[in-house]
């Protein structure tokens, strides 16, 4: 018999008992019919000849175990068999099993919704052909740096080197106003330049994609869209497609699922226009470089800002105290993510250890209850390595049932998070409850499950059984060395509580102070979208200030604004553009020769609007036109850097450009600072304002309003608005600016709340496991207990005892516990605000928090103890 | 594996420890016969010093029938009773004359000292 034949044959007969245990069972019965008959040839009497042929042939219950023991293909039907009993033995204890299942489930299930997150923003390659060869690149002035301009772009492509391809695409934010029959539909896209499918690695499944006739208005469509409006028809190349008010070519579809970096839902992606640039700014391009093979990074960046160079001073005068710097895309993309995730990720790593810790607590109480019945199996023959392999089939199948509820707790979990979370992490489209997921969902619960397991099989007293069974479970269960197990695994779970409790203490106190910085504006009553001036037909300054001022009148009308404001970037973190300046009589190199401020375009009335503080000199007004001197104001960090005497009024600045013939900016106001590029978080930086009526090239524009009223009033009647003057103009990204400072922090926020919601679990987990320990110890101390109130001590002798045995047990893990938080909770400083990783104030709430529930949790069975009657408990025993 | 003794009535005597494969396989050597018979015929050529219990023979059996030392079969025997035949196969009888000479050479090695 083949080794595979008798591992078949067990299968089958594990499923369908019997026929080789029939077999023997037959041979046996053939074997005993022959001794009787042997008996009876003897002249023994019929009455003894069964009897004596019994005796003769051995125990034969015996038998079938010990054949079996010699056949093939033991293991499989051992399995089969050890889960039968585990799942009888899970039955048997309901209370045990759902204790064990949730603890694990609930590990399980964050752990693993954490980790497909991670999974898919952290570890899955980017959806691109060979990915680690794409890096982003930004132009860098010392500290500071920003995305590329147009005429960097223009510079590469005059001077490329082979070592890369370079590619670029404009902020992907806005989106278009696709032209349909009923009425302009908002719809994911971005300009791109023609290289950018190349320098990607993806090309259309339909189409020959971008021509390469200069400036041909051509379009990339998305899947999606290729199926919604043209029926997925091949037709669909060489139509038109109307977009922002103007027509393009189709000339493309792109792959299902295909988005440019950190886009999300794509469905348009058009051919930028090559404009001869007449300035080095202003800096949009997001700009993405292919380094080949054989290249390193940083010395493609520095051939490429070499080269640059040398056209940008020769066309525009530009200084070279700048360089390109790459970053892997991947980085640019994932950010502070990172640590956010991997956080998270840890500190479901201790919550899971906590489970684990529970559930093995749990098995060793059980382990003493079951002690007596191991014993008495073992003493009827059951082998030893059967036994242990008893106990660890229960644990895995208690395992595999926890992975499976923490797999769906996952999956509730990532819907849940999934609505808030896609305004937060990038890549999270691409996350998906998959068959991974539900693997690694089971392989963490059965292999949690067989940690704990194993920690009570080492456990059974085998050494000592026969003992054990006479003296009852008083002597090995309760034995030091058994007890100590499960005190200390008690301790380790409070210690880790305590870390992870910290971590969540400190993160909460942070999103509060955060949440009570002044944001520098009054956002109350304040309400705000974004409209875009398509080419067509604003294609001057004056259509375009038309527009804004018959919008303006319009929404005044319509939605009762006391007051209307028009501004290129919003506060707190809507930052759309930065500049680089030159100060008039800054020394060559300083920083005041050649800084970069974020650029803000604001109407007259912004400030006010706004309730940005007017600090010293004037706001802009009906005197800055066109073609009246060029005036600024800045905020109080740009003037405290460049003007330390504390006079900037009438200082002045070129913007931009360097050329030496261009008429300087006149300071005309200093305004309190507000953040645009780095949020509540990371506060204002040095901000230049210009006056829209001096930069009427402006076609895009936040549009700020105070009306009376909330959102649900406000925005469809700005809708209607906004039709009534242009029908083909859509409403966008409307928000109350109360909500864009609630959006800004929705980051610290989500991390501030999963943490918090990580550490109940894991102080949930911690309680219940004080609690297992202290009802067991209590259940195990009944017969002392009793014969010292027999013997005269009070009532609160016995549950001081008590408590005293369960804290000794907290106070222990407190100290432990703080010991680690200080170590670990510096890796959170990044992510604190205003709050130091060793606040001794957090430190003291997590402790008192701990003791507090941790009495409790031991006042429970400490009472219980106390209630027993003396007299019951030691007729019982 | 270590295996439990069941408790053992007082006439039930052991093989000498290691030969009782062997002891199997010289039985079923004689002529192909059933379990019962390879106990009775361990029990008539010892004179009654071996007495094998059931749970030795046949656990010893589906050893030999795992190793492939012996095969059996269900086979209609004489009073037209159903019972399962063992019988050697060449790889048991080549397995038996080595168990055969090593035993033999132990035995007198061990009779020489005890003979000193």
């Amino acid at each position: 018999m083949s080794w595979f034949e008798g591992i078949r044959q067990r299968i089958n007969e594990a499923f369908r008992p019997g026929r080789a245990d029939r077999d023997l069972q037959d041979e046996l019965r053939d074997h005993l019919e022959r001794e009787i008959e042997r008996q009876l040839a003897e002249g023994v009497p019929i009455e003894d000849a069964r009897r004596r042929a019994l005796v003769r042939a051995g125990g034969l219950h015996q038998v079938r175990e010990a054949v079996r023991d010699e056949r093939p293909g033991r293991i499989v039907e051992d399995a089969i068999s050890d889960l039968r009993v585990a799942v009888r033995a899970a039955r048997r204890n309901p209370a045990f099993t759902l204790a064990v299942v949730v603890s694990l489930a609930l590990g399980v299930g964050g752990t693993t919704a954490v980790f497909s997150v991670v999974n898919a923003v952290l570890l899955r390659p980017l959806p691109y052909v060979q990915p680690d060869r794409l890096y982003m690149m930004r132009v860098w002035w010392n500290d500071f740096s920003s995305t590329l301009s147009p005429a960097d772009f223009v510079a590469l492509e005059e001077q490329g080197t082979d070592a890369a391809s370079v590619a670029a695409y404009f902020p992907p934010e806005d989106g278009f106003a696709m032209g349909t029959a009923e009425g302009p539909q908002l719809i994911d896209g971005s300009t791109v330049t023609a290289g950018l499918p190349g320098v990607l690695g993806v090309s259309p499944i339909v189409g020959a994609g971008f021509s390469s006739v200069p400036n041909a208005p051509e379009a990339l469509i998305g899947e999606t869209l290729w199926r919604e409006r043209y029926g997925a028809s091949p037709d669909a190349i060489g139509q038109p497609i109307v977009l922002d008010g103007d027509s393009y070519t189709v000339v493309g579809v792109m792959p299902a699922g295909f988005n440019i970096p950190g886009q999300r839902n794509g469905q348009a992606w058009l051919k930028a226009l090559t404009r001869q640039p007449t300035r080095r700014g202003p800096f949009y391009y997001i700009t993405v470089v292919r380094v080949k093979e054989g290249n390193s990074p940083d010395a493609v960046a520095a051939k490429l800002t070499s080269s640059a160079s040398a056209f940008l001073r020769e066309r525009f005068g530009v200084l070279p105290d700048w360089q390109y710097r790459l970053r892997p895309l991947r980085d640019t993309l994932v950010g502070d993510i990172r640590q956010s995730l991997l956080l998270l990720l840890g500190a479901m790593g201790l919550v899971l250890t906590i489970a684990v810790v529970n559930v093995a607590n749990l098995f060793l109480a059980r382990g003493s209850a079951r002690a007596r019945e191991i014993a008495v199996r073992a003493s009827l023959g059951a082998g030893r390595g059967r036994l242990a392999r008893h106990l660890l089939a229960e644990s895995a199948l208690l395992g595999a049932i926890g992975g499976s509820g923490g797999m769906v707790l996952a999956y509730l979990l990532l819907n849940l998070a999934g609505k808030e979370a896609v305004r937060v992490l990038p890549r999270v489209n691409e996350l998906r409850a998959d068959t991974g997921m539900a693997l690694f969902a089971l392989a963490c619960g059965v292999g949690a499950g067989l940690i704990a397991g194993i920690v009570p099989a080492i456990r059974v007293p085998w050494s000592r059984l026969a003992t054990f069974l006479r003296e009852g479970d008083r002597s090995a269960s309760s034995g030091p060395v058994h007890g100590r197990a499960r005190q200390a695994l008690v301790v380790a779970e409070i210690a880790l509580t305590v870390t992870v409790l910290t971590g969540a203490v400190l993160l909460a106190k942070s999103m509060m102070r955060l949440q009570d910085v002044n944001p520098g504006f009054r956002a109350d009553g304040l309400a705000s979208f974004r409209i875009t001036l398509p080419e067509n037909p604003y294609d001057n300054d004056e259509r375009r200030a038309a527009v804004i001022a018959a919008l303006e009148e319009q929404l005044r009308r319509d939605v009762n604004a006391s007051s209307v404001a028009f501004a290129f970037s919003l506060p707190p973190h809507l930052l759309v553009m930065s500049n680089n300046y030159t100060v008039e009589g800054a020394a060559v190199g300083s920083a005041g020769a050649s800084g970069v401020a974020e650029w803000n375009l604001v109407s007259d009335r912004y400030f006010s609007t706004m309730g940005i503080r007017l600090i010293e000199g004037r706001d802009f007004g009906s005197v800055d036109r066109a073609e009246s001197p060029s005036v600024a104001v800045v905020n109080e960090s740009f003037a405290r850097r460049h003007y330390s005497d504390g006079r900037a009024i009438g200082k002045r600045l070129k913007g931009g450009n360097w050329d030496p013939s261009d008429p300087w900016t006149t300071i005309v106001g200093v305004v309190s600072d507000v953040p645009y590029g780095k949020g509540l978080w990371g506060g204002a930086d040095m901000t230049v304002y210009r006056p829209h009526s001096q930069n009427r090239w402006v076609q895009a524009t936040y549009v700020i309003l105070k009306a009376p009223g909330d959102a649900s009033r406000i925005m469809p009647a700005v809708q209607q608005s906004v039709r009534k003057i242009d029908p083909n103009l859509p409403v966008r990204d409307f928000s109350m600016m109360s909500e864009r400072i609630h959006t800004s922090m929705l980051e610290p926020r989500l991390r501030s709340v999963i943490f918090t919601m990580i550490a109940a679990l894991a102080l949930a987990l911690s309680i219940t496991g004080i609690y297992g320990v202290m009802a067991y110890h209590v259940a195990q101390r009944r017969r002392e207990n009793a014969i010292r109130r027999a013997l005269g001590a009070r009532v609160a002798d016995v549950v001081g005892r008590t408590l005293a045995a369960g804290l000794r047990l907290t106070a222990a893990g407190l100290v432990l516990g703080t010991v680690g938080a200080l170590l670990l909770t510096r890796s959170l400083s990044s992510m604190l605000f205003h709050v130091s990783p060793r606040d001794p104030a957090t430190l003291v709430t997590v402790a008192v928090v701990l003791a507090g529930a941790s009495v409790l949790a031991c006042s429970v069975p400490a009472l219980r103890s106390s209630r027993v009657d003396p007299a019951s408990i030691l007729r019982d025993e | 594996m270590k295996r439990e003794r069941s408790a053992a009535s007082d006439d039930a005597r052991d093989v000498v420890k290691g030969t009782l494969d062997m002891l199997i396989l010289k039985a079923l050597d004689i002529s192909p016969t059933h379990g019962w018979g390879v106990a009775d015929r361990i029990e008539t050529l010892s004179r009654g010093v071996f007495r094998l219990q059931t749970g030795t023979l046949y656990p010893a059996l589906h050893r030999l029938l795992r190793n492939g030392w012996v095969a059996a079969e269900w086979r209609t025997s004489d009073n037209a009773r159903r019972a399962r035949y063992y019988k050697l196969t060449a790889a048991g009888r080549k397995q038996l004359d080595e168990e055969r000479s090593s035993w033999l050479r132990a035995a007198v090695a061990v009779n020489r000292i005890l003979d000193v």
